[in-house]
């Protein structure tokens, strides 16, 4: 159990820079997730934490001291990898117990023949046994000890690559995508799992994926990167009702924000698809912007002081509790908006037959969160301005 | 066939249990060019287990008959038992197979390893001269290798007989192409674990290349054993002459002409491959296909 602190690191591979000043800062205990499209660099973060590839500069630093210097096995640190990486031609037993044979035995101990020659050997491989036995009955594995991994279906060799990575009580558990080569059904099981591993060993974790559903179900904290940079990093809730880049907005939520093209007025106030959106912000007049729209923030019911926008029935996903509405907008971009709605709200509009012909769509410009053309978040000027003006023109 | 019973109709062709004209056509082509192909392979065999059952007289008869008259197997294989220390040019044959292949085993697996796994500067440079070294054909290096050994006073020994072949470039290239195609997490995994790149070569790598060492074993120990051009170069006493080699001593200190006692040391000498190679076959072509090598 430690804390982690990953100062201004930079690699590259080639001529290709993959982390470009990445600096980053885990509490002891916590779940900190790194999400972000294929390629990101993400990956590479938690390689150069266990120390499998030298950063070219910065540092590492775990429990407060610097691991720089340090092997991989030095770090004290375990990994899970996505093949799981199991040794394919030992037995479930031998690939939990190899961590700690590994620190218990001396090396002339872990030779092949030689080894049995001393007489403590049989004493700490006991020991091991009784270990790898608790592990694997806290996995519910027990019954496969004596089995090779091609034997096991994916669920059970993710659990021997828990069990090998748990049975040393590493200071902290670097995950690199773990759950990716499950099926979706498995998958949401062991979130579940891994959470209340996680809850229950109290360690750190530090958890990859490209799965922003992961990311945000599993994590104290995310860090979402991009082109070998952490873009934003912070509570899955900030993430997703805060973003401070217009690729954090797109990349977390699904189904994902709409974007929609819009500009500055005088006064400060963001038009887009021939509406005012009672908003101030920061910028000049004449400014292009993007407009990030969540599909919960667009609306089937009016509401008072939220403009509406006109838009056409494209297509109606019901998921049964929830149903995403598929939208054109009578001025706008031609890809449809998604609007999120419970099952009552969509019943009642088609009963009486708003759905058909124009909708008149109602939108909360309060939760609209407003990008440059660079995709960096606008400031909104202070609230108290922002409210006086929206029940003026609510009027 | 089965794939033919599979279909939702069955043709009258299947109906009466006979394949498409067409595709029975294909097949029996191409049976014919594997039948060709296994005469030619096989048919000296074949003439050599013959005449090692013939009398000595009847070898040179004008008669083309493929059966032997009389069979005189008794005499021709005690003859060659005998006349020639024939297990002894086995034994030597074994020990000089069995230490080329260690040592050959020795050295290219570590080589294979840090040429497929491990990065360090001269990796290039190294498998660059692997692959120029597999350019080099055995007969450039006998000249200097013989003088050499001569120099140390080592001809006509065991170590004359395995030095050239100790070292393998084309087991360091087999190999390496095999570990190229082992998973680096694997190998993270373990070296996060506390192994070292040794005991990952040993306890991991090299358990999982049991089939191209195989294949590997297969390839070395038919080439040596049946290899004639070195232990002619360097060995003159039939103590150290392998079994090709004894086979030809043998040849002149008899008469010559006892070709039925010949090819029954000859048939004697070729047995253990073909038996080591009925036993090891599934593993060698696992190998072979495992690899992409041939």
């Amino acid at each position: 159990m430690a804390s982690l602190s990953i100062d201004r690191v930079t690699k590259t591979f080639g001529h290709q820079a993959v982390l470009k000043d990445v600096s980053l800062d885990v509490r002891d205990g916590e779940f900190l997730t790194l999400v972000g499209a294929s390629g990101c660099g993400k990956s590479t973060v938690l390689r150069v934490i266990a120390g499998l590839e030298p950063q070219d500069s910065g540092s590492i630093l775990i429990g407060g001291g610097s691991v720089d210097h340090l092997r991989p096995k030095q770090r004290n640190v375990a990994m899970v990898f996505q093949s799981y990486a199991l040794y394919p031609h030992m037995t479930v037993a031998d690939n939990i117990a190899m961590p700690l044979v590994m620190q218990r035995l001396r090396l002339a101990e872990r030779l092949p023949l030689l080894g049995r020659l001393s007489p403590r050997r049989g004493r700490v491989m006991a020991g091991v046994r009784g270990e790898v036995e608790a592990v694997a009955r806290q996995l519910q594995i027990d019954q496969l000890l004596a089995r090779k991994p091609a034997q096991l279906s994916g669920g059970q060799r993710q659990r021997v690559a828990l069990g090998r990575a748990m049975v040393r009580h590493p200071q902290m558990f670097l995950m690199d995508e773990p759950l990716s080569n499950l099926d979706a059904k498995l998958r949401v099981h062991m979130r579940a799992e891994l959470t209340e591993l996680h809850r229950r060993l109290g360690s750190t974790f530090i958890y990859v994926t490209h799965d922003q559903v992961e990311a945000m179900t599993m994590s104290d904290r995310v860090a979402l990167m991009d082109e070998g940079r952490i873009v934003q990093l912070g509570t899955p809730n900030d993430l997703y009702h805060d973003p401070l880049d217009l690729r954090v907005a797109r990349f977390i939520g699904s189904p994902g924000v709409n974007v929609l093209p819009g500009r500055v007025s005088a006064s400060g106030a963001v038009e887009v698809s021939g509406v005012t959106l009672p908003v101030e912000i920061e910028a000049e007049e004449g400014t292009s912007v993007a407009v990030g729209l969540r599909p919960e923030t667009l609306s089937l019911d009016a509401h008072a002081g939220h403009p509406r926008l006109a838009a056409r029935l494209h297509s109606v996903e019901n998921l049964g509790a929830e149903v995403f509405l598929r939208l054109i907008l009578e001025a706008g971009p031609s890809e449809p908006v998604i609007l999120r709605t419970a099952l009552e709200s969509y019943e009642r509009s088609r009963h009486h037959g708003s759905l058909d012909g124009v909708i008149q769509v109602s939108l909360d410009a309060r939760r609209a969160t407003i990008f440059d053309a660079e995709g960096r978040r606008i400031a909104r000027r202070p609230v108290e301005a922002a409210v006086v003006r929206l029940s003026v023109s609510a009027e | 066939m089965s794939a033919l019973a599979t279909r939702p109709s069955p043709g009258l062709f299947a109906r009466l249990g006979l394949m498409r004209p067409d595709l029975a056509i294909r097949a029996a082509l191409a049976h014919l060019v594997l039948i060709v192909g296994a005469l030619f392979v096989l048919l000296p065999f074949v003439w050599m287990l013959l005449t090692s059952i013939r009398k000595p007289e009847a070898v040179f008869t004008a008669g083309f008959n493929p059966i032997p008259d009389e069979f005189h197997g008794v005499e021709n294989y005690s003859h060659a038992l005998s006349q020639s220390p024939l297990l002894q040019f086995m034994g030597n044959g074994v020990i000089v197979c069995a230490a080329i292949l260690a040592l050959q085993l020795i050295f290219a697996l570590p080589a294979a390893y840090a040429l497929a796994k491990l990065n360090f500067r001269a990796r290039p440079l190294v498998f660059a001269l692997v692959l120029l070294g597999l350019t080099v054909p055995q007969q450039v290096t006998a000249l200097p290798i013989y003088m050499g050994l001569a120099g140390i006073g080592m001809l006509d020994t065991y170590f004359a007989l395995m030095l050239p072949f100790s070292l393998s470039v084309f087991a360091i290239f087999l190999f390496r192409q095999f570990f190229k195609s082992f998973p680096d997490e694997i190998i993270q995994a373990a070296r996060l674990d506390g192994f070292t790149e040794f005991e990952i070569l040993i306890r991991i790598m090299v358990p999982s290349a049991r089939p191209a060492i195989a294949a590997f074993a297969v390839f070395s120990i038919t080439s040596h054993w049946n290899d004639l051009y070195w232990p002619l170069v360097v060995t003159t006493s039939p103590e150290h002459a392998t079994p090709p080699l004894g086979m030809m001593i043998f040849r002149d200190q008899e008469t010559g002409s006892n070709y039925g006692a010949l090819m029954a040391g000859a048939t004697i000498i070729t047995a253990p491959l073909v038996i080591a190679f009925l036993i090891a076959q599934r593993q060698f072509v696992r190998g072979i296909t495992m690899t992409g090598v041939k």
